[in-house]
């Protein structure tokens, strides 16, 4: 034990001079903590019989006040012109509520918040849950754009009006048969595929052939990319199609490529 | 406070989202469903499109596609009717109304300009009755439907104002 730990120790005793165990061994071997341990006493027995003043009470009570929470507002108090106060008050800063409390406090809020989402989510399914039936009442976008396209062609004044809604009732064709050829194969594709055929080796090329060098050489070329990405997704969802749509896919490509093909040799005639 | 406002914020913007959605599209099942129920209006309608697409020029042939047409209407709007399928019967209605106002009229329009040329004039009789029946007994079938019997009126109306040189 070293001498600062020794007096440190001695400091905290009750009675200084009654030392024992290690305290007392370290003391009586250490000339140096013997000297101070009597510098100790000496001062303690000083300490003690120093004389005290008289206390009124007043420090003490002062002191205490300012710790002590504002008394109750005296009722119906006549106003005074006060003195003015010798020691302000101190008052202490409200204790600040744990955040899980504040929180919990807003719990109404919470609920409301909830409640209203679980009823939108609710909503949103029963709206969902409605669909069949409105379903059944749906029209059909198919027939929409059929009647659309007869319409068109009969008002459209010149053959790239012509050929531009030919062209544009090939790809809702095609767009059918795409979204059929997994759920409806047989006569319903075979249907689709027939169409196609009908509009583009009957109505298209016709149309292809009525236009003059200059609209040749202008609009072709477009209708010949359009085909070709038509026999090429043709081709594509051939190769993965169930019986009875795979073939009228395959239809559908060979008719597109015959297509391209007779469009590329028109435009290249008119360059 | 910041929690509140948050939750609320998540919740205007899932509404708003939810509300946004616009219809979803068909399902393939349902198409094909669709597509099985219409197929003859549909092919009907295909083939005569291309038909006036191969008589650009000819608007009486024009005219007379429509002859089928106007029969295969007849038909599925009588069979959707005794189905008691009102839904189809006013989807057929409303596409049989485009088809005279915006596809027939014209059509028609052209076709008097044809007739009076006296390109067609033999023709023209025949074209006449055949339209003429067919309206007639669309104006029986929907003799109730204040919109399409207008629709109706106006396509006979036209019909009738077409007049041959032999006047006809």
């Amino acid at each position: 034990m070293s001498c600062q730990t020794t007096q440190n120790r001695i400091l905290g005793l009750a009675d200084p001079a009654a030392l024992a165990g290690p305290l007392a061994d370290h003391v009586a071997g250490c000339q140096a903590c013997q000297a101070w341990h009597r510098l100790l006493l000496q001062m303690e027995v000083a300490v003690a019989g120093m004389p005290v003043p008289a206390d009124s009470g007043r420090a003490k009570a002062e002191t205490l006040k300012q710790f002590q929470a504002a008394p109750a507002k005296a009722p119906a108090k006549p106003k005074t012109t006060k003195p003015a106060e010798a020691v302000k008050p101190i008052t202490p800063a409200k204790l600040r509520k744990p955040l899980g409390d504040r929180v919990a406090r807003l719990w109404p809020a919470g609920a409301v918040v909830a409640v209203a989402c679980v009823a939108v989510v609710l909503w949103s399914f029963a709206g969902k849950k409605g669909t069949p039936e409105v379903a059944a009442h749906t029209a059909d976008p198919m027939l929409d754009r059929v009647v659309a396209a007869k319409v068109q062609l009969d008002v459209a004044k010149s053959a790239p009006d012509r050929l531009q809604v030919l062209a544009k009732l090939a790809d809702d064709v095609q767009d059918q048969a795409k979204s059929l050829y997994l759920v409806a194969p047989g006569d319903e594709m075979v249907s689709l595929s027939k169409m196609y055929s009908d509009i583009v080796t009957e109505g298209l090329m016709f149309q292809a052939e009525a236009l003059d060098a200059a609209e040749r050489r202008k609009l072709l070329g477009d209708y010949t990319d359009r085909l070709a990405k038509a026999e090429q997704q043709a081709e594509r969802l051939a190769a993965e199609a169930p019986v009875g749509s795979d073939e009228p896919l395959r239809d559908i490509a060979r008719t597109a490529r015959d297509g391209k093909n007779k469009l590329a040799r028109l435009r290249e005639k008119s360059l | 406070m910041i929690r509140p406002a948050v939750s609320l914020v998540l919740m205007a913007g899932l509404a708003a989202w939810v509300g946004g959605q616009t219809p979803a599209a068909l399902k393939p099942e349902r198409r094909a469903q669709l597509y099985k129920q219409n197929r003859a209006v549909i092919e009907r309608l295909v083939e005569k499109t291309v038909t006036s697409a191969r008589t650009p020029n000819d608007h009486l042939k024009r005219a007379d596609s429509y002859y089928k047409l106007l029969f295969q209407f007849n038909t599925e709007i009588t069979q959707a009717r005794e189905a008691k399928n009102q839904a189809r019967v006013d989807e057929l209605t409303r596409h049989l109304q485009t088809l005279l106002d915006h596809g027939l009229a014209p059509t028609l329009e052209d076709a008097r300009k044809q007739v009076e040329g006296g390109t067609g004039a033999d023709e023209f009789p025949v074209v006449k009755d055949q339209l003429l029946s067919q309206l007639d007994s669309l104006l029986t079938t929907l003799a109730e439907d204040g919109p399409a019997k207008q629709s109706l009126t106006g396509a006979k109306d036209r019909l009738l104002k077409v007049r041959s040189k032999s006047g006809k």
